[in-house]
């Protein structure tokens, strides 16, 4: 359930939580890397495997929505579980409407803080997934001779065949057998399938 | 060089003229009188003057309070009237946003004035100034351009055209949040209210940029750009620990426009907490204060400018400044609204609109009517300190004293309890997350004594057992916490008579429960309804302490009634008496030496919190018989709740 070289980030100003936390993550054999300050955190960075964060909603200086957002802003997008050791509830409502995986109370007992991580790992493997999926949709996009692509471009733009060919001065069947060799080379079986691959490399 | 300024010949006013030919002729100080002179020599050779023009182009409509403040600081500073004609245009950007409208209006203006071009122009407000800097639009891309009212980072300077130059505002929101803090350290929430429409959307930005740095201390809750009616009722949602900032409210989500003192009557009348502002002019309408920019300041620098520029400086000599003029500004009829003490309000802060106190107008009365008021006080004491006795009533004082004080230390446990969570609630997590680990590392090591994995589990047990201790004393202290859900009655009484079985053994006696099977759920908190129970029991074993052992006994019954649930508990003691049977419920009375007399109390507090009652009354074998009524709920336990 644990992704394979997956790891979690457990940011918290308290050096012992933070100790305490590693452990209990190593003893379930996930891997596991402590800082006691989100600026720590920040400066050595998400790395770009598998991995989600742990962090403490109130530390001095910069706090767990900081982090949140100062990590928002970079390059990969990294799941984030907040933990608190206030009871109150409206920074657990506020952390779930930023995007958090998930609110946790200490002291938060294993079981649900492994379904915590687990969830959490799981969103990165999704959000990685689709990026993957994304880069290679718009590697094979690019690879295209010109005029492939541009039949691409107008297919997912709803035209048929016939104005298509209008458009573009060239005979249906040139039309039809340019997109056939696109479809070809994106590996698509349907025009349905290339629509999706189109969409895919062209989505946010 | 003089030669080129056509405005020479023309100028009548002495000091402008003065500055400039200094400035011309490179003169120091100490050549003033020579240019006085010769200024009085070209002044008097001059045709007629010419009052020069001014045109203020501003952004929204004329009747906005903060043109009226600008307006009021602009003319005040230029010269005077013959020598400056200051016309005015209103853009109205916010209610005509239509590409073509500003052509229009340009074409409008050039018609308009097609002869009489401005000497100078005020462009106030971001969408004036957008309007002249962009060469697209502007009717006039040569006039030297003043600008004022655009907070200081709507817009690089550097990039607006050569002719333009003006004052720029720094909203004092960090500054106002301290100030509020300061006024109110009780505040939890910060509520940020904005508008919906384009001239609001980067104040609350900025709004909520500064908000962000408070988020560690405050609640921030942004209520942007929603319908008045939505606002309102968000607003009186909340809790009375909040103090609202307001930067921008043009217009609602719904598309209403909104002025200054009628958006305030409106946010005022839901706002569970004072309004805080960056305006100055907005004093007086229903805010609070707060650390304000004065905008009829601004209009006086920018009428300054532009009497430079008239005076004939070059609009680059001319350079562009920040209004730092801010200041603490309040409202003293907001401050006796919201109780802040005077010792709280800063130094040299402005305090507006205070009423003259009772005192101040009518000394003389007050003072008669006071003297007459304490004579007849006295008189009324006496008699009462006669009739119910000198002792006595030393003694009532003596107690009501002592129950203050004992309040006030409830009170402050309440004030540390938020404090104290997290400072244990983080440890006690490593406590719990050490266990928990190593107990997993001794299970994969053969040979381990059963005593070691024992002890581990129960560390982890504790540990959870004091979190949900701390988790639940925040609840009965902050009291705000019951989330209702549907509580199994028998339930609630099965969990207190557990935690108490051992006791009573040990004081022999005997607890006898009886509830009636299919109870309808009541709604409410499981572990404070606990409480209640728990308390009653052991209230009850305490009164049972003179009674022979093999009497000692507690019957606890549980049955429906009438839609409502009836909880009783009763004792085989000797009761309460009938004169101290409402006071039993009073904080901090008990009959034991020992007793804190804090548990009846609280019992009364959580039932009444539940909607229901307490009472008490005799048994029918004479001892205490204690009564609760809980309103039943249609609500049935949903299942995830009952395997949670």
């Amino acid at each position: 359930m644990i992704p394979d070289g997956a790891r979690v980030f457990v940011v918290d100003d308290d050096a012992s939580f933070v100790r305490s936390t590693l452990r209990l993550l190593a003893s379930w054999g996930i891997e596991a890397e402590g800082f006691t300050s989100a600026s720590e955190f920040l400066a050595h960075g998400p790395g770009d495997g598998p991995a989600c964060a742990l962090v403490d909603l109130r530390m001095p200086g910069v706090n767990g929505f900081d982090l949140q957002e100062a990590l928002s802003r970079g390059r990969r997008s990294l799941p984030i579980v907040f933990m608190s050791g206030h009871t109150d509830a409206q920074p657990g409502v506020d952390a779930m409407l930023r995007g958090a995986i998930d609110f946790l109370t200490k002291p938060v007992g294993e079981q649900r803080l492994l379904a915590a991580v687990e969830r959490a790992l799981a969103a990165d493997a999704r959000e990685r997934a689709e990026r993957g999926r994304r880069d290679e949709a718009q590697a094979r996009l690019r690879r295209l001779p010109e005029r492939q692509r541009v039949i691409c471009e107008l297919v997912t733009s709803g035209m048929g065949d016939e104005e298509i060919a209008a458009a573009l001065g060239a005979s249906a069947i040139t039309v039809r057998a340019l997109r056939n060799g696109a479809m070809r080379a994106l590996g698509a079986a349907t025009v349905v399938e290339l629509l999706r691959i189109v969409e895919t490399a062209t989505a946010a | 060089m003089i030669q080129d300024n056509p405005f020479r010949i023309e100028c009548a006013n002495l000091q402008s003229g003065v500055s400039m030919l200094r400035r011309s002729l490179g003169a120091p100080g100490g050549s003033l009188v020579t240019a006085v002179v010769l200024l009085a020599g070209l002044a008097s050779a001059a045709e007629p003057a010419r009052s020069r023009r001014v045109l203020a182009v501003y952004q929204s409509e004329a009747a906005r309070p903060v043109n009226v403040a600008f307006n009021a600081g602009l003319r005040a500073a230029l010269p005077s009237a013959g020598d400056v004609d200051l016309l005015a245009e209103y853009l109205d950007a916010e209610r005509f946003s239509q590409p073509i409208y500003e052509d229009r209006f340009r074409d409008w203006l050039r018609t308009k004035y097609g002869e009489i071009r401005p000497d100078a122009i005020v462009a106030v407000g971001d969408a004036a100034i957008r309007f002249l800097a962009d060469p697209a639009t502007t009717p006039w891309p040569d006039v030297p351009v003043v600008f004022g009212l655009t907070v200081e980072a709507a817009f690089d300077v550097a990039d607006l055209p050569p002719n333009f130059t003006g004052v720029t505002e720094h909203l004092a929101i960090r500054e106002t949040i301290d100030l509020a803090l300061h006024l109110l350290p009780a505040t939890r929430r910060l509520v940020l209210v904005g508008g919906a429409s384009w001239v609001d959307t980067p104040l609350s930005d900025l709004l909520r940029r500064e908000g962000a740095g408070f988020a560690s201390r405050l609640q921030v809750t942004e209520l942007f750009g929603l319908p008045m009616p939505a606002l309102q009722e968000r607003l009186r949602s909340l809790p009375g620990d909040t103090v609202v900032l307001v930067a921008s409210f043009y217009r609602d989500g719904s598309g209403r426009v909104w002025f200054g003192p009628e958006l305030l009557r409106a946010l005022a009348s839901a706002a569970p907490g004072p309004i805080f502002s960056m305006h100055a002019h907005l004093l007086g309408a229903g805010v609070i204060g707060g650390v304000v920019s004065d905008y009829e300041e601004s209009g006086r620098r920018v009428g300054r400018m532009v009497s430079r520029i008239l005076a004939g400086e070059t609009v680059a000599s001319v350079r562009p400044e920040p209004n730092a003029a801010h200041r603490i500004a309040l409202d003293g009829r907001e401050l006796d609204r919201w109780q802040i003490p005077d010792a709280r309000v800063p130094a040299g802060a402005d305090v507006r609109f205070r009423e003259p106190s009772l005192w101040s107008r009518h000394r003389w009365s007050v003072a008669i009517f006071a003297a007459v008021l304490a004579v007849q006080t006295a008189l009324i004491a006496g008699l009462l300190v006669q009739r119910r006795g000198r002792r006595h009533a030393e003694a009532n004082a003596r107690e009501n004293l002592a129950v203050v004080a004992h309040l006030n230390r409830v009170g402050a446990v309440g004030e540390l309890a938020g404090s104290l969570a997290h400072e244990l609630n983080s440890p006690l997590g490593a406590v719990l997350n050490n266990a928990q680990a190593a107990r997993r590392m001794i299970a994969r090591v053969p040979g381990y004594s059963k005593e070691v994995r024992e002890s581990l589990d129960d560390i982890v047990q504790d540990a959870r057992r004091a979190g949900e201790v701390i988790r639940r004393m925040r609840a009965v202290l902050r009291r705000e916490d019951l989330r209702p859900v549907p509580v199994d009655v028998a339930a609630v009484i099965r969990d207190a008579v557990r935690l108490v079985e051992a006791d009573a053994r040990d004081r022999d006696v005997v607890l006898a429960v009886d509830v009636e099977p299919e109870l309808p759920p009541v709604s409410g908190d499981d572990v404070q309804l606990a409480q209640v129970v728990l308390n009653l029991v052991m209230n009850g074993m305490d009164a049972l302490a003179r009674t022979p052992r093999e009497h000692r006994r507690i019957a606890i019954r549980a049955a429906a009634r009438h839609g409502q649930v009836e909880v009783i508990v009763v004792d085989s003691g000797s009761g309460i008496a009938v004169a101290e049977r409402e006071r039993v419920f009073e904080p901090f009375y008990s009959s034991k030496p020992a007793g804190l007399g804090l548990g009846l109390a609280i019992s009364r507090s959580i039932v009444e919190a539940h909607g229901g009652s307490i009472a008490v009354d005799d048994g029918p074998g004479g001892g205490a018989m204690f009564r609760v009524l809980l309103p039943a709920t249609e609500e049935r336990w949903p299942a995830q709740e009952a395997s949670a």
